[in-house]
């Protein structure tokens, strides 16, 4: 029998900003651009209260609590806290997955001698993160990976919940669908036609129905409803996609404006991935007109690359396809983003190209792209984000715009997962 | 409309229309095939994706001329399931159609004719004769080295120029480029042409039916190819070909001179062991001797050794062997050269002169190594 922790910060950034400011203890506070088109990145228990949460436009969290105090995120501290977390976290088992910034998988079986009883080694785990970071956390503990998950949440702020071997199914039972991994809104349509609301549902409906309706899917729902989830606590952080976007203050309304963007975010996609030494093969367009509707769309590359100007290609390659579309007809873009996923670490033998990918006519026959992307993104590390970059495209002068002001960045979002 | 004809005859035509018909379009009737019975005892069988538009004539009896199209694949699926002998079709209102075979009775939904686009006319142009065999030998040396690449839409086509002695075809796809030339008396193009990869193998596909010659024409925007009873057209790639000549390189430092069928085998035994995505293998040449080397973590290694004919300083180069594997495909002679220059320059894949010291063909394979 496995026993796995899901250890989750309690409002993470939020958290921070409190324990920063001892202004801000005790009074809703809610992390994230103020601007009109902001999105909250967290909100603290007191401002929760409120029906505030993360990923809400920062507009909706200001209209339910006005008296909510608003702080721009810190970024490279809440990383700096993360790196801390870990690194407690790991000195309690060498096997911890990372989840996100702020909370983790650890498997715990065969600490009892060391660390004794699951219930005994959470409290340590617990009491060491608030004595070593100042924070509290919660602390979910089962058999199964998706069922501790699950645990962490059921205590939050500050608790522990411990799913007894052999109580798996009589926790899972009452539970309503959504709390399984995998439940969204398509799911839990199709369920709702069965009257399926709650985890218990699933499981006596039974494997055939689930399988016919939702294939491979509803096969490995029942399997988690009745409690089986023999995943692996895979340690590190696997990290599955680096992506950049940003949400604007007005719309962007024309194809330059949206391609300068896109060339942004492919450079800052790039500084990641030659941090991280990761080469990609797929890269994603991501765009949200004022609508609200979302285009997302993906391409394969032959080789995988950390290249901004080969990423760029790519977005803008993708552009063309959703202009193809008609997809832009209306043209008023209110977020962009580029992502590159599907991760080889250091490719260890690359292709050469006959051709330059802009189709030009001289032979590159060697490493210039990569060579000058390593040393853009050594430079923008050195001396910051706008030291040096591409030249922009559709005759944009980036400077002519900053100057003016007329497309502020209202929110970025940067994933690392 | 009604009619009747021959199941063989009419199933062919629709397994060919199917090749052309587009079913994913946004356009439903594309997917369908247009059927005209004429006055003159004849099926006309229409398909197009809008970029290809396939025309087959059938001969049927028509005992009432009329039009419809119908669902390529269902079509095709019902008709395949029918006792060979002749079968009868016949127009029901609200462009239904029942289809008569000897037991039984198929009613298949299908679409007016008005829905169908318009084809592109051929008529007002000017056919030139060339054997049909030379076309299809252009397209299948460098079908394989098109991109398929949806970025790089100057790379999805073939380039064909053709000055009325000489037509050449070249593809590339940014990592490799081919290059075929043959003898081709009386077509001149007044320029080159970028033919996409989808329509050199629809041309293949109608071409492989057709024995003797067949009509080629080109217009502003199309390629017409016309033989016997078909009329294939093909929207041209209006895009601008690469520079190919520049990056062909002029000469070479090091040649080795290998029999092409042993190359092919040791390329496929190291290419089961390569990494499956960069199918990558190290060359290396040594006075009289040709060592294939693919390394695997995953899986393990492979090292092995053919006789060649080389006396250069030594050379080590790293390859998809996928690549050298389809360049040596497209060729044909028993003996091959390798031309090199430096580890990181292109190698030029040729055809050696045979044993009668004949001059072969007019091939070239340009493959860029990988960085190892």
């Amino acid at each position: 029998m496995r026993v796995i922790f899901h250890v989750d910060m309690d409002a993470f950034f939020a958290s921070i900003e409190q324990r920063d400011d001892p202004r801000l203890r005790g009074k809703p506070v809610l992390v994230g651009h103020a601007g009109k088109r902001g999105v909250v990145a967290a909100a603290s228990y007191e401002a929760r209260r409120f029906g505030c949460h993360s990923a809400q436009p920062m507009a909706v969290a200001r209209r339910r609590c006005p008296q909510a105090v608003i702080v721009p995120g810190r970024h490279e501290v809440y990383l700096g806290v993360s790196a801390e977390l870990f690194e407690i976290l790991e000195g309690f088992t060498p096997v911890v997955e990372g989840l996100s910034i702020d909370e983790a998988f650890l498997d715990m079986s065969g600490t009892q001698r060391l660390h004794g009883p699951p219930r005994v080694a959470a409290e340590r785990i617990r009491q060491t993160v608030a004595e070593r970071l100042r924070l509290t956390c919660s602390v979910g503990i089962a058999s199964a990976k998706f069922i501790a998950k699950i645990a962490s949440d059921q205590d939050k702020p500050d608790g522990l919940t411990v799913v007894e071997p052999g109580r798996e199914r009589a926790f899972l039972h009452r539970l309503p669908v959504r709390e399984l991994w995998g439940v969204g809104p398509r799911t839990q349509e199709v369920l709702e036609r069965y009257g399926v609301r709650t985890i218990g549902d699933i499981a006596e409906l039974g494997l055939e129905t689930l399988e016919r309706d939702l294939g491979e899917h509803g096969r490995h729902l029942h399997q988690l409803s009745v409690g089986v989830d023999p995943r692996p606590v895979s340690p590190g952080r696997e990290r599955k996609q680096v992506s950049h976007e940003n949400t604007f203050g007005e719309d962007l309304r024309s194809r330059p404006e949206i391609e300068d963007w896109l060339l942004r975010q492919s450079t800052r996609v790039a500084d990641r991935l030659v941090a991280k030494g990761l080469h990609g093969r797929k890269v994603h367009l991501k765009l949200r007109d004022a609508s609200f509707t979302t285009w997302t769309r993906q391409c394969s590359l032959d080789e995988p690359t950390q290249e901004a100007r080969v990423i760029f290609a790519r977005a803008r390659a993708l552009l063309d396809r959703l202009e193809a579309e008609g997809k832009l007809r209306a043209l008023r873009i209110r977020l962009t983003g580029v992502g590159v996923s599907d991760f080889r670490r250091d490719a260890p033998a690359r292709q050469l190209e006959l051709l330059p990918v802009e189709g030009a006519a001289e032979p590159a026959t060697d490493d210039r792209g990569e060579a000058v992307q390593d040393v853009l993104s050594e430079v923008r590390r050195r001396f910051g984000g706008k030291a040096l970059g591409l030249a922009g495209v559709g005759g944009i002068r980036r400077e002519a715009r900053d100057d003016a002001g007329a497309v502020p960045d209202l929110s970025t979002r940067i994933d690392d997962d | 409309m009604e009619f009747e004809i021959d199941q063989a005859r009419f199933l062919s035509a629709l397994t060919l229309a199917s090749t052309v018909a587009d079913r994913r379009s946004t356009m439903p009737v594309l997917a369908n095939v247009l059927l005209r019975a004429t006055t003159d005892d004849e099926l006309v069988c229409c398909a197009t994706d809008m970029m290809i538009a396939l025309t087959e004539k059938v001969p049927c009896k028509v005992s009432n001329p009329g039009s419809l199209t119908l669902g390529v694949r269902h079509l095709q699926s019902v008709v395949r399931t029918l006792p060979s002998g002749a079968l009868r079709i016949k127009s029901l209102d609200n462009s239904w159609a029942q289809i008569l075979a000897k037991r039984s009775e198929f009613k298949l939904m299908g679409m007016p004719e008005g829905d169908f686009p318009e084809l592109p006319d051929a008529s007002g142009e000017s056919f030139t004769t060339v054997p049909a065999h030379k076309l299809v030998n252009l397209i299948e040396k460098t079908l394989f080295s098109v991109s398929t690449d949806e970025a790089r839409i100057n790379l999805n086509g073939a380039m064909l120029e053709s000055d009325g002695q000489t037509a050449t075809m070249v593809s590339t796809d940014g990592h490799r480029l081919t290059k075929f030339s043959l003898e081709l008396e009386g077509l001149a193009l007044p320029r080159e042409i970028i033919v996409p990869r989808k329509g050199m193998d629809e041309i293949r596909k109608v071409l492989n039916r057709v024995e003797g010659e067949v009509g080629i024409a080109v217009s502003d925007q199309y390629l017409f190819v016309e033989a016997e009873k078909l009329t294939l057209s093909v929207k041209l790639n209006n895009v601008t070909f690469p520079p190919w000549k520049q990056v062909v390189p002029k000469d070479f430092q090091r040649r080795a001179g290998v029999e092409r069928t042993e190359l092919i085998g040791a390329l496929r035994q190291a290419a089961v062991i390569a990494p499956e995505k960069t199918a990558t293998v190290k060359v290396q040449l040594d006075k009289g001797s040709l060592r294939l080397n693919a390394d695997n973590p995953e899986l393990g290694a492979i090292n092995l050794e053919l006789p060649v004919d080389y006396d250069g300083s030594p050379l080590t180069a790293g390859f998809n062997a996928n690549y050298l594997i389809e360049a040596l495909g497209a060729l044909s002679a028993d003996r091959i050269y390798l031309d090199f220059q430096g580890e990181l320059d292109p190698c030029v894949l040729r055809p050696a002169p045979d044993d009668e010291g004949n001059d072969p063909v007019d091939f070239l394979a340009v493959v860029m190594p990988m960085r190892i």
